[in-house]
């Protein structure tokens, strides 16, 4: 048996091999960019529904209490479903898993004088108000904080850290 | 050891409002004054499920688990062997312990 002969099968699984693993590599190149894709879908929604809770909770701490009443319990239903959709992110997707400006976000909200009878209507004055600054300035950063981790999630970016500061 | 579930939507309200009583019929302060605290005192562990509710504010679950160690001078540490969280939501068990271990 020449070596010639030999080459031949050789080189047919050498091709084959080639294919299969040109085959693994598309594969996973399709999954990684439909995944990319399912979240930010998920993202953009997730997003949507933040800057809706944010100008819920702008309406509501402009209004009297006792024309606020439906609207804080839209707003607590709201949120928890809200925290539910981003801590779901979260158990699939390892750079969600931080609920730290979740947190901070439905305290923004939630906490201070929500649903406090004796609570006055502000004006709205999102840039002099400390409470509507914080309401705005908390939704800015869990959405900054949320896109940093979409990119690290694909783009191995470093992520952001676990507890960031507003001073103000 | 005695243990004890309160279930906040089936033993209080699917609607917790506020957190003093003149708030609304279900607020933080009732909460902890008629369930919290008497299981505490009566029991070794107590469970809070926070699943059911229609949402849970912050201003509620400051009042009702802040106000153990502020009001009721309950011990940090005490809490932390007594009481114990389940529900689907991560972020309002994470919350109470931190309303717990920031309070004076």
């Amino acid at each position: 048996m020449s070596a010639d002969s030999l080459s031949i099968p050789w080189a047919s699984l050498v091709g084959w091999i080639l294919i299969i693993a040109g085959w693994f590599y598309t594969n996973h190149q399709n999954n990684v960019r439909e995944s990319r894709k399912e979240l930010r879908s998920f993202l953009d929604n997730v997003i949507k529904d933040i800057d809706e809770v944010q100008q819920k909770a702008l309406e509501y701490y402009t209004k009297s209490p006792d024309e606020t009443l439906k609207l804080g319990f839209e707003i607590k239903a709201s949120q928890q479903r809200l925290i539910a959709k981003i801590e779901r992110i979260g158990r699939i997707h390892s750079s969600f898993k931080n609920t730290i400006p979740v947190i901070d976000f439905m305290d923004s909200i939630t906490g201070n004088d929500f649903e406090i009878l004796d609570r006055k209507a502000r004006s709205f004055n999102q840039t002099e108000d400390p409470l509507l600054m914080t309401i705005s300035l908390e939704t800015n950063k869990l959405i900054d904080i949320l896109e940093v981790n979409y990119c690290s999630e694909f783009k191995k970016l470093k992520r952001m850290p676990n507890i960031i500061k507003l001073n103000y | 050891m005695d243990s004890f579930v309160i279930s906040i939507a089936k033993d209080f309200s699917r609607f917790p409002v506020g957190r003093y009583y003149k708030d609304g019929p279900w607020p933080g302060q009732k909460f902890r004054e008629e369930l919290l605290v008497p299981a505490l005192n009566r029991c070794d562990v107590v469970t809070v499920d926070l699943d059911g509710t229609m949402g849970l504010g912050s201003s509620f679950l400051e009042e009702a688990f802040a106000g153990l160690v502020r009001v009721h001078k309950f011990k940090k540490s005490d809490l932390k062997k007594k009481l114990k969280f389940t529900g689907s939501i991560e972020a309002y068990k994470t919350r109470i312990w931190q309303y717990i271990s920031e309070a004076d």
